[in-house]
């Protein structure tokens, strides 16, 4: 499959809030239909319950391309099933009156949760038969990521039956055979060097590298149009000037280009043209990517 | 106890709270906010809960993890603590004389809330603000950046929940009973109770349990102060005088943020006062305009000089989708449309940025 992120049964799509990172995970989707692929999107989402997203429309004709929408309070109880041993016992634990209250302080709690239902989704019996998974993940934060939180846990937890489900979410992760990480960016200087304190992060808490780095809305650069505004800068006395600005704006484009490569180091990468130019967003990187793919 | 509700003279101060996801300028416009409100002569603090401190050069001023005043703008300190000592120093500050604060050193659940998760630092952040925040007649918050800030506004309610309720102080029990010698009818009244740690030891162990059930326990020792304090940094960020900013970028996809974030605040029961739509190239750059006039251009430029024109276009029709549909969803709500500054340095830029909102938000919120 060209694009190797997509070889794993799992792939999480990463990056920080804003910069398109659902486009992406449904994009990727995308492509791995178009490569022959049953892929289906998973997602944290508000609402009760495993249910497919979508339009409503969508949902009830049962349409494959529905995103999965994993319930917040759902993704807890059913990480939390197998380890009381069984779901009932889960439910009277976990909905007990102070223990409720505690679990909604707790941070980080949610996202632990849903990577361990998307680990126990692949392979899992769904209505609509699968073989890949693409989980637009929460928006990456700051400080420790959760990525880490299967470790964090696991030091808190030293036996048992919820450290043996941390350790195996660990080791998964941890396995490129079985997840695949592409990371969403966009070419700002502040989101760049993002994006490479996320990769550090994820050597440091994983060992491993991201697969894939996908750049949204990558200035155009116009083919040509460097050497033509050097030509008239020196042909055209009266119109120098104004050449030698169009220079500086491509030098700008091109070094915004640049610095993305540059955060690109070492592993591969793709660069979606800026969608500002009038097109939808999610059609212009679908395009892009079925293209790439 | 530091009033950050009214001073002396019974003078209302202002609170402004900035939102917006990555890359959209947040911390530029909240640096430029706090200027602005500073050269009134009102005088500012601004405060950044993101760890990655960016508002250091925004401001161009040196990390510290205390209040420092900004060199170049009379009348204005900013407050960016540090991400892994903050949430340490107020807890140490909270257990202060109680003989938990030694306990629980070495706890791993005590470790872990303190080792900079997401949601504690900003927390710790908004609990250590309240004593600092006294002398201000206006705060300025600038979030970190992501949608997740959002929950920022709620998590003060949260934790008040979970402090005023019987929640906290059964489970404070809970961790005190372990080798007491009980009579039958405590022993009934804690069968509930001891089936439900027996369930919990089952599934973590039974140290997972203790630490957690030890560090709810000092939590709910020092109930009254730290709900004082929540209370505090709940008001700062929610309270009647908190107006809510919204940063967009001026793009197709701002529509969605900017629903998400009137929609996640209307949850809270608030709204946001202004939306601020940042970067709007609302001219073609004059090369374009000049190179478009020239008879005999070579094929590549006219490429350029389109591409230039439709991007500029690009974001001042986005700009006005923005604001069609923020006019359905929130009328009335005021609108600032930010141009792209043409300045190099962040603080520079910052100043133009400043001198914009104080003639299209502040005056005219002054007006109105």
């Amino acid at each position: 499959m060209a694009i190797r992120a997509l070889s794993p049964p799992l792939t999480l799509v990463l990056g920080k809030g804003g910069v398109g990172r659902s486009t992406v995970a449904r994009a990727l989707t995308q492509a791995a239909r178009n490569a022959g692929l049953r892929a289906r999107c998973v997602e944290l989402g508000p609402g009760s319950g495993l249910r497919a997203g979508g339009s409503p429309a969508q949902r009830q004709s049962g349409a494959s391309d529905g995103v999965l929408q994993i319930d917040r309070g759902q993704a807890l109880e059913n990480a939390a099933a197998p380890v009381f041993g069984s779901r009932a016992l889960a439910r009277a634990a976990l909905g007990n009156f102070a223990v409720k209250r505690l679990l909604d302080v707790l941070p980080g709690i949610h996202e632990y949760a849903l990577l361990l239902n998307a680990v126990d989704l692949v392979g899992a019996d769904l209505p609509v038969p699968c073989d890949r998974l693409i989980v637009d993940m929460p928006a990456t934060g700051h400080g420790l990521s959760w990525l880490g939180a299967a470790q964090r846990f696991a030091r808190l937890v030293p036996k048992g039956r919820s450290r043996e489900q941390a350790d195996r979410l660990d080791a998964t992760l941890r396995d490129p055979l079985q997840t695949a990480l592409v990371v969403t960016c966009v070419p700002e200087p502040l989101v760049l060097s993002e994006t490479l304190e996320l990769r550090a992060e994820l050597r440091a808490q994983l060992g491993r590298d991201a697969d894939l780095l996908v750049f949204n809305r990558m200035p155009e650069v116009p083919p040509g149009a460097a050497r033509a505004a050097h030509q008239l800068a020196a042909d055209d006395t009266t119109l120098a000037p104004a050449a030698a600005r169009l220079i500086a704006w491509l030098a700008a484009r091109e070094e915004a280009r640049a610095l993305a490569v540059a955060a690109a180091a070492g592993i591969p990468f793709i660069l979606l043209p800026d969608s500002s130019v009038g097109k939808h967003p999610a059609a212009l990187t679908e395009m892009s990517l079925a293209g790439w793919a | 106890m530091t009033n950050v509700r009214r001073r002396d003279g019974g003078i209302v101060i202002e609170r402004y709270v900035v939102y917006g996801v990555g890359g959209v300028g947040k911390t530029t416009v909240a640096a430029a906010l706090a200027v602005a409100l500073a050269r009134r002569g009102t005088r500012t603090l601004v405060v950044t809960t993101d760890p990655a401190r960016r508002l250091a050069d925004a401001l161009a001023v040196a990390p510290s993890s205390e209040v420092v005043p900004v060199p170049w703008c009379t009348g204005l300190d900013c407050y960016m603590p540090d991400a892994r000592s903050t949430p340490r120093s107020v807890a140490a500050a909270l257990l202060q004389g109680t003989p938990h604060a030694e306990a629980l050193v070495r706890n791993p659940v005590f470790e872990l809330l303190c080792s900079g998760l997401a949601g504690v630092h900003e927390l710790a952040t908004l609990a250590s603000l309240g004593p600092r925040a006294a002398g201000y007649a206006a705060i300025v918050i600038d979030t970190a950046p992501s949608r997740h800030a959002i929950e920022l506004v709620s998590l003060p309610g949260r934790i008040d929940a979970l402090l005023e309720s019987r929640a906290l102080q059964w489970l404070g029990r809970l961790a005190q009973r372990g080798n007491e010698p009980r009579g039958i009818t405590q022993r009934l009244i804690d069968w509930g109770p001891r089936r439900l740690i027996e369930r919990f030891e089952g599934a973590l162990g039974t140290s997972a349990v203790r630490d957690t059930l030890a560090v709810v326990g000092a939590i709910a020792s020092i109930r009254p102060r730290l709900l004082e304090t929540i209370r505090l940094a709940g008001d700062i960020l929610t309270g009647p005088s908190t107006r809510h900013l919204v940063v967009l970028a001026p793009r197709s996809g701002s529509e969605q943020d900017a629903r998400f974030f009137t929609e996640e605040l209307a949850a809270a029961g608030l709204r946001p006062s202004h939306y601020l739509i940042n970067r709007i190239s609302s001219e073609v750059p004059a090369w374009a305009t000049e190179l478009a006039a020239s008879p005999q251009l070579a094929p590549e430029l006219s490429a350029a000089v389109a591409l230039a024109e439709i991007e500029s276009k690009a974001t001042v029709e986005a700009a006005d989708q923005i604001a069609e549909m923020l006019a359905r969803i929130t009328p009335g709500a005021a609108l600032v449309r930010i141009p792209t500054m043409s300045e190099t340095t962040p603080a520079a830029v910052v100043t133009a940025v400043a001198s914009h909102l104080e003639r299209f938000m502040l005056d005219r919120g002054a007006a109105s």
